[in-house]
């Protein structure tokens, strides 16, 4: 994969402005909002440093490591052995965030939408889709980011449109923190989510361009950050501070204030479809990452064997959480694991990569 | 005296570098021998033994079949000469007792034809009698000639029926590939205008031209044309640039057509002027345009003959129409079965009100309903002219008005597959519509099962494989995805000429990356010539 250059600047730009925007979008506010009420917001300043931290670290080692993939560049950089445990890391961390990024949308689904039908008549297709999209490849996912974008704005817009009559900006009040360490909890919340750009590393080799994205990638990442925060501002300036820390789908809620005039409403239901492929594009994305990582790491050419098996874990991980609290719960503790484990992660990439270009220019000389 | 004056005809020596399969013998007995065994028990294949000049020592021998040549070409051209004239004229020229001279002053001063060919293999003479050329054969010379004196029955060139526009050129191919080529060749009158020839089927020896504008088309996509028409040499038939297509298309399976067909000229020429590549095969009115991009399923020539504001308004009512056509009746179906919240109140009890008695789901009426309209289309096709119209509407209305008042379906079932019905015609291209008509039932039993959630999902699978399905390397869904800019103009709506014509719309054709040619299924799927063991009999 590494001499498959197939996506350009623009599309990267917009992976990251979607990352924000998919499943792992519909958990955040809550986690954010949920005990800390307005002021919870700040709490997502350390995850929008860890993301740019990510695209740093991300332009450093693709600046010098253009050529390889990602595994075969830490297996280069690292030597086999801790190469491939490093390697192994990150796929488990796709393939974590993958999980998590479906199990939110399949539960959204099946808890608001469908609560009559089966939860596994719902998470096959999806998984199926999201396999599927993955399988074909890194191309088709950048090729349906514009059509996610649009949705991304159409959505934003309906909602805008629809909550707007009923904003009240002193619905925000008051600013206070009441508790700091739920407040501490609520950043671990956001470093996880924000962690989820570490995909940038398998897609960043796969640029067809010469020109570094680093700072296209960081304008993309605070964009969907403000884009973010102003679907929670709209909420609480619409439900109330209080009202919004009980809810856990809030996207879902602005959407049944959407009246189209006096023909549509309730449109909560076109809301989730429309916003469908974007989980999907997400979740393909992630998949992908995973599925593609595994391969590199096997040194195996592209297997449905190993597609699927590797989508059938993810979609097994996803029907073992049966419901809301399992997903809040196992998300907790992985949020702990990706603080401890992250920073190391980037920086073993950043030392690798530092070592590994002088020794190629010492080398070269 | 009288001087005959001949015009010298175009002689095109075709005697083949590679040893000939059965070479002419000479012997005039032995080579007429050769031929009626080849056609023994065919009544329309006629042969004519003549005294060249009236002169014993030169005899010769015409072959033909009849139905296939002009009786006035054979008459006038070929046996007048040989037998009235030759006498005239030999007395003019030094041909002698020399063979050789005497085949040449044949050849060049005897036959009046606008095209000869020179042959030493008597297969070669064969496929260019069934071509509807005359084959003249002289005792003692080692070569033949073949005469064109090409004169079958074939349809004059009619009015588009399938394309039809208001205002640009009404005619269409037909099923000759010379005067389809011609009919290019008056669009684009330009010696970069390029006609490759190839033979294609084992028994048909169909020839198929590949057109293509040089310095415009790109010359991957020409080269892997070649290719592929050169691993389909030895299909037993080709009868139509349909068999063609699904020899050589890229995903057999897709039900979206990878190569776009048509029977309009002027369609061909801009084609080309894109960048395209046509196949114009014999013996079918339609031509072959590759590669094809989605969009330009929804392009119609009228958009560009008539200014821009109705231009761009029809494209998007035809872009409604395909949207409509796909997705009205699931989501009819599952907004009443399962998001009625989402109706206003009128609406809502309007429909609960004309549903009232109906014993079927919503689903269930909008299959039997769209069944019965697939039913009726078909047979409207089968059936001849006006009782195939007649039956459309009278059937149309009576099932309709049958179904409602029997309390089968509700009425505002038969609007739905009505709109439908009129979303889908306005789709141009009749390629389109099958993949319209397909993906409808999937996505009405998606709803039928999972509502709007279920349209969505189907939706996404449909364009999952738009996305990475490809025609000759191009992706199927550019210019939308990948998003290219400054292509969208001619999609989005119809930008004005003069914005169109600085360079080939499709793309950069010279430039342009084609990507992945070959598909691995393709290869497998059509075995190489090499591979076979049979006898190669394909020429290159």
């Amino acid at each position: 994969m590494g001499s498959s250059k197939l996506i350009s600047n623009r599309e990267m730009f917009q992976m990251v402005l979607l990352l924000q925007q998919g499943g792992l979008f519909w958990l955040l506010p809550y986690l954010l909002i949920g005990t800390n009420g307005t002021i919870g917001l700040i709490s997502i300043l350390p995850g929008v440093a860890v993301g740019l931290l990510i695209i740093l670290v991300c332009a450093f080692w693709g600046k010098r490591c253009r050529e390889q993939s990602f595994p075969q560049s830490l297996t280069a950089m690292l030597g086999r052995p801790f190469g491939t445990v490093t390697g192994m890391c990150f796929m488990l961390l796709y393939l974590v965030f993958a999980v998590i990024c479906l199990s939110s949308f399949v539960e959204v689904l099946s808890t608001q939408l469908f609560s009559t039908t089966p939860r596994l008549a719902i998470l096959v297709p999806v998984f199926l889709l999201a396999g599927w999209l993955a399988w074909n490849g890194l191309e088709d996912i950048a090729r349906l980011l514009i059509l996610c974008i649009v949705l991304a704005v159409c959505l934003f817009l309906l909602a805008l449109a629809g909550s707007i009559g009923n904003f009240a900006p002193e619905n925000m009040l008051p600013l206070q923190i009441n508790d700091v360490d739920q407040l501490r909890q609520s950043a671990l919340h956001s470093i996880f989510f924000y962690s989820s750009l570490l995909v940038l590393f398998m897609v960043y080799p796969a640029r067809n361009q010469t020109r570094h994205a680093g700072r296209q990638l960081a304008g993309a990442m605070v964009l969907s950050t403000a884009v973010f925060l102003l679907w929670v501002g709209l909420a609480l300036g619409v439900f109330g501070q209080f009202s919004t820390g009980s809810l856990i789908w809030l996207p879902l809620e602005l959407a049944r204030m959407i009246r189209i005039g006096s023909f549509l409403e309730r449109t909560e239901a076109l809301f989730t479809a429309m916003w469908m492929p974007i989980v999907l594009v997400n979740s393909g994305l992630l998949l992908w990452s995973v599925t593609e990582s595994a391969h590199q790491l096997l040194h195996k050419q592209k297997s449905r064997w190993l597609h699927w098996s590797i989508v059938l874990l993810a979609a097994g991980l996803c029907v073992v959480m049966r419901n809301l609290l399992q997903l809040f719960y196992v998300e907790q503790v992985l949020s702990v694991v990706t603080l401890g484990l992250v920073p190391v992660l980037l920086a073993v990439v950043l030392l690798g990569t530092v070592v590994y270009s002088r020794k190629k220019e010492g080398q070269a000389s | 005296m009288k001087k005959l004056i001949v015009q010298k005809p175009h002689v095109v020596d075709a005697s083949s570098s590679s040893e000939p399969q059965v070479p002419v013998s000479g012997i005039l007995e032995q080579d007429m021998d050769w031929l009626k065994q080849q056609y023994v028990r065919c009544s329309d294949f006629i042969y004519r033994h003549v005294t060249i000049g009236g002169q014993q020592e030169r005899q010769a021998a015409i072959f033909y079949f009849d139905g296939m040549t002009s009786s006035d070409v054979v008459h006038d051209n070929i046996l007048q000469p040989l037998l009235l004239d030759a006498e005239i004229a030999q007395n003019d020229a030094e041909s002698g007792t020399d063979l050789k001279k005497y085949f040449s002053f044949v050849k060049e001063c005897l036959l009046p034809a606008g095209e000869i060919t020179i042959i030493d293999d008597l297969e070669q003479g064969s496929q260019s009698m069934m071509n509807g050329d005359v084959l003249l054969l002289i005792d003692g010379c080692r070569q033949g000639i073949v005469v064109d004196a090409k004169g079958f029955p074939q349809r004059s060139v009619g009015k588009a029926e399938n394309e039809v526009v208001l205002r640009g050129p009404q005619e269409a191919f037909s099923e000759a590939m010379r005067v389809n080529t011609a009919l290019i060749r008056r669009h684009l009158r330009t010696n970069k205008l390029k006609l490759e020839q190839k033979t294609l089927g084992r028994y048909t020896r169909t020839p198929v031209s590949i057109v293509y504008l040089d310095g415009v088309a790109n010359e991957n996509i020409i080269a892997e044309v070649h290719r592929r028409l050169d691993n389909i040499k030895n299909v037993d038939s080709i009868l139509d640039s349909s068999c063609v297509e699904q020899y050589i298309e890229d995903s057999p399976f897709s039900v979206f057509p990878q190569i776009q067909y048509t029977e309009r000229p002027d369609k061909v020429a801009a084609s080309l002027l894109e960048g395209r590549v046509a196949l114009v095969v014999d013996g079918s009115p339609d031509v072959l345009l590759l590669p094809l991009l989605f969009v330009q399923l929804l392009q119609s020539p009228e958009d560009y003959y008539t200014r821009l504001a109705p231009g761009t308004f029809m494209r998007w009512i035809r872009y409604m129409g395909l949207f409509i056509a796909i997705l009205f009746p699931s989501l009819y179906v599952a907004v009443t079965s399962y998001h009625p919240e989402m109706l206003p109140l009128n609406l809502l009890l309007s429909i609960a009100a004309a549903r009232e008695g109906v014993p079927f789901p919503a689903f269930v009426e909008a299959l039997i309903m769209e069944l019965c309209f697939e039913l009726l289309r078909e047979a409207s096709i089968r059936l001849p002219g006006a009782v195939g119209n007649t039956i459309g509407i009278v059937g149309a209305l009576v099932i309709g008005d049958a179904a409602v008042s029997a309390h089968l379906v509700a009425p505002q079932m038969v609007i739905v597959v009505a709109i439908t019905a009129i979303g889908s015609f306005t789709v141009p291209s009749m390629e389109a519509s099958y993949p319209i008509r397909l993906l409808r039932f999937p996505l009405m039993l998606l709803a039928a099962g999972f509502g709007l959630y279920g349209v969505v999902l189907g939706v996404m699978a449909i364009l999952f494989h738009l996305v990475h399905l490809r025609s000759f390397g191009f992706p199927y869904l550019e210019p939308l995805a990948p998003l290219k800019l400054n292509e969208l103009r001619d999609v989005l709506m119809r930008a004005p000429r003069w914005q169109m014509m600085v360079r080939p719309q499709f793309r950069e054709p010279q430039q342009a990356n084609v990507g992945i040619l070959e598909r691995g299924f393709w290869q497998r799927r059509v075995q190489p010539l090499k591979e076979r063991g049979d006898d190669s009999r394909g020429q290159q």
